[in-house]
């Protein structure tokens, strides 16, 4: 990337320890993209003991944007990626990532920075404060122990005192130091979170989180509780009238864009998000409760709601789904249980994910006896009332004080079967879903591989929806209704291939018995890796828009996909970057995780699924049930859509899997570590000589 | 769609399929997100089981997005469970035979919910308990 445009030109670092402010330049880093790349660069760059732990005074935290940031770009605009040494995988604590939208990354533009650098520890409590170029670290001791919804409204008092809801406000002294109509955009961790670090997310507005990594118990480990900015600059953008093309050509692969013609289906893109449509605006809300869209800054989505009670805010996805079911279950429908639960996360800043797999786990152990009061695992929860609003809050509550349960769960939910002596026999027996490193099961490794080769091969649960969709969402709810399939499985397979560049391998798809350990799957999970490192984690192109393959409004059914992403991109920066230079970049940036995970200790040996995975296949008996899993299959020469629920892995297979797959990255084999030839190739000869030293570079 | 209708019962038939299993009997069931995946729950009894399967249309379904969610509980295993835990084998049987008309599990679930609701109805009417039907 050669041009400057679309970036602020300066990176904030902040040297916790000796409380000093120093700018790296953006141009340094620019051939990384943005988000994640720049991220782990700089990470590369500025840790220099990657062995350490993730609340070591050497870690360093990165919050990165993208060129597009704070741009008209649509589902791209608002998102943040977040890095560093984590604290939640389980044995190690990887060096990871996470990620939240809403309105961060366009304050952090705005106020004339590409992303902030955080090192070292605070010998104080501190919050850091951004206002454009004026950066400080203030006192958070009285702010510490507050949830997120009041630390946000204090920072918010502090930084704006004369701020009234609907009106600007002056940013200076100075008549041309800017206003805004905006609060801060605050990000925070709950109370005192260094007591439940590794379950501790990070919370920006009423529904935005960082769950992944434990990175609000990074932030506490750093004496750091919060970190607000505001800005009242803008985005240079090469080419507005493109940016304005590109928004309208995007409009006609949304739902938005065709509201008088609405199609049968909906693709990743196209969701519908209109008031007046027959769908919910929000997820779980109970009876009689009406909610209107909202979403990240730039969205075409709008995909969180706003309620008429006020509860349940901004909530989505796993914020409700961690105890909606428990609630649907106690009392037949969604009742107030759920928004509470989701409430109970939000203001907490607890991982929803985290305490999903938990609550599934503890509802087994007590009906199993073992859990209880008087019982082998002593607990005064009242599960006589499981599935009401008062359990999840009486659960969320013993994990953020360390009391009942909570003494073991604050440590995570892995940590905690472990001290229980239960970790490896309810991993195997599969009612404990933690499906790689200690985090939980989202989909099914055992189904749906690339999501848990990913997962695997990279060190967190890849939490990406693009193949997903397609692949097993769409597929399954055409089976399961009895509707005719969007498009076949063959043309489905023909889409993919044109749409990922470099591979263009129709076999990619074929989820059959065989296919799961082709190397056509390797080519799969190879793309994947390498698009969402530049494309989604870097340029930060939201997962519930991109990858688009199959949309209802493209032609033929092809989503915007290896075409929008570079459209936006180009207009924004002015190059002229094709889709397979992306690709390529995301190569580089996957190359650079992998050396990290190297150092810190990765071996293929030790990359290998729950024991479930091998042994106990998803239906009805386990805790991982499954309903029919439809996906697309190559089976006696021909494809077709077809259930693969029940299959379990086969070890031998899975290491010849892995062989394929390092091959393909050119990666030893035996370890799994990147060579020197690959590593030079993508210019990271710095990266070599740091894993040569170490001993970790492959043969 | 076709109302089974099944013989009628006695007290402690009525009361065994109407009662609140233990956890070791419970019914695996799972509800399927496109977000969050699918999720594995237990149901207590046969009255649950029958509020946990939501009508859902397929048109809605696939427009759904985000937001769609399936209730879903595999009919043969609702079979078997009926038959062993709850000990009524003609409601047992009247489910397979629902099942075994293979039709997608969108248009199984009007009829096995009906088929429910209809023997939990007789089972209240044998034990003299009345329902109250709130708004």
């Amino acid at each position: 990337m050669a041009s400057s445009k679309g970036y602020s030109g300066k990176i904030l670092k902040v040297d916790l320890t000796t409380g000093k402010f120093t700018e790296i330049s953006t141009e340094k880093y620019q051939s990384w993209g943005g988000g994640h790349g720049i991220g782990s660069a700089i990470f590369f760059d500025l840790c220099k003991d990657k062995t350490i732990k993730g609340t070591d005074p050497g870690n360093v935290v990165t919050l990165m944007t993208s060129p597009l940031s704070g741009t008209l770009a649509p589902s791209v605009a608002g998102r943040t990626e977040l890095q560093g040494i984590g604290i939640q995988a389980y044995p190690i604590g990887w060096f990871t990532r996470s990620n939240f939208g809403g309105r961060f990354s366009t304050q952090l533009k705005f106020a004339g920075w590409d992303g902030i650098v955080v090192v070292g520890k605070s010998p104080t409590k501190v919050w850091l404060n951004i206002v454009n170029g004026d950066v400080k670290l203030q006192d958070a001791k009285d702010l510490w122990g507050l949830n997120t919804r009041e630390t946000q409204e204090e920072i918010w008092a502090r930084v704006e005192p004369s701020k009234k809801d609907d009106d600007w406000v002056s940013m200076g002294e100075g008549r041309d130091a800017g206003r805004t109509t905006q609060h801060p955009a605050v990000l925070t961790a709950g109370p005192n979170p260094e007591k439940f670090g590794p379950m501790a997310a990070l919370v920006h507005d009423a529904g935005n989180g960082a769950g992944q990594g434990g990175f609000g118990g990074v932030f506490a480990s750093k004496n750091l509780k919060a970190i607000s900015v505001v800005g009242t600059g803008g985005v240079d953008i090469a080419d507005p009238n493109g940016l304005m093309a590109a928004r309208l050509w995007a409009n006609d692969y949304s739902f938005g864009g065709h509201h008088d013609d609405p199609a049968k289906y909906v693709g990743l893109a196209s969701f519908p998000s209109t008031p007046g449509k027959p769908l919910s605006t929000i997820q779980d809300t109970p009876k009689g409760v009406s909610s209107r869209p909202q979403g990240c800054v730039g969205c075409i989505r709008n995909c969180r709601g706003r309620t008429s009670t006020g509860k349940g805010n901004e909530s989505q996805c796993v914020d409700f789904f961690w105890y909606d079911h428990h609630d649907v279950k106690a009392n037949g429908h969604v009742t107030d249980a759920s928004p509470r639960a989701a409430d109970a996360i939000q203001l907490m800043g607890v991982n929803a994910f985290a305490v999903e797999a938990a609550t599934l786990w503890i509802e087994q152990l007590y009906n199993k006896g073992i859990m209880g009061k008087g019982k082998e695992i002593d607990s005064n929860l009242p599960f006589d009332r499981f599935g009401s609003g008062e359990w999840a809050e009486a659960f969320i509550n013993c994990i953020v004080t360390q009391t009942d349960i909570g003494k073991e769960l604050c440590k995570g939910v892995a940590q905690a079967a472990k001290a229980w002596g239960r970790l490896e026999m309810d991993t195997t027996s599969g009612i404990l879903p933690l499906q790689e490193w200690g985090l939980p099961h989202h989909y099914d490794a055992r189904t749906e591989v690339e999501w848990g080769y990913g997962s695997l091969i990279g060190e967190r649960d890849i939490n990406e929806h693009d193949f997903n969709w397609v692949v097993y969402w769409t597929p399954t709810i055409n089976g399961l209704f009895g509707l005719e399939p969007v498009i076949s499985a063959k043309r489905l397979s023909e889409i993919i291939a044109k749409k990922t560049a470099p591979y263009n391998d129709p076999m990619m798809i074929n989820y059959s018995d065989e296919g799961i350990y082709s190397e056509a799957m390797a080519k799969t999970v190879a793309w994947h890796r390498h698009y969402t490192r530049f494309y989604k984690q870097s340029m930060l192109f939201c997962d519930w828009a991109w990858a688009d393959f199959v949309n209802p409004y493209g032609p033929d059914n092809e989503g915007m996909t290896s075409i929008g992403e570079n459209k936006f991109m180009n207009a924004v920066t002015g190059d002229n970057m094709t889709f397979e230079e992306g690709m390529e970049v995301g190569r580089r940036i996957w190359n650079l995780d992998r050396a990290v995970w190297a150092l810190q200790g990765r071996h293929r040996d030790i990359e290998v699924f729950s024991e479930y995975c091998y042994t106990t296949g998803a239906q009805p008996g386990t805790t991982t049930y499954e309903a029919p899993y439809t996906m697309p299959v190559f089976e006696d020469g021909e494809w077709a859509f077809k259930s693969v629920a029940g299959r379990i892995l086969d070890r031998k297979k899975v290491e010849d899997w892995k062989t394929l797959f390092f091959k393909l990255e050119g990666w030893d084999v035996k370890s799994g570590w990147p060579t020197r030839d690959t590593l030079s190739k993508l210019d990271l000869d710095n990266v070599a000589d740091e894993l040569e030293k170490a001993g970790k570079l492959g043969a | 769609m076709t109302e089974t209708l099944l013989a009628t019962m006695d007290v402690e038939r009525a009361g065994k399929l109407l009662r609140h299993v233990e956890p070791t009997e419970a019914l695996e069931a799972g509800i399927l997100t496109p977000m969050a995946g699918t999720r594995a729950i237990r149901l207590f009894g046969i009255e649950e089981t029958e509020r946990f399967m939501v009508l859902h249309d397929g048109e809605t379904m696939a427009l759904g997005g985000a937001w769609a969610t399936v209730n879903y509980v595999d009919p043969t295993h609702l079979a078997a469970w009926i038959g062993e835990v709850l000990g009524d084998q003609e409601l047992s049987e009247a489910v397979l035979a629902i099942a075994a008309t293979r039709k997608p599990y969108g248009f199984l679930v009007p009829e096995l919910k009906s088929t429910l609701a209809s023997r939990i109805g007789q089972a209240k009417e044998v034990l003299g308990i009345a329902d109250v039907t709130a708004e």
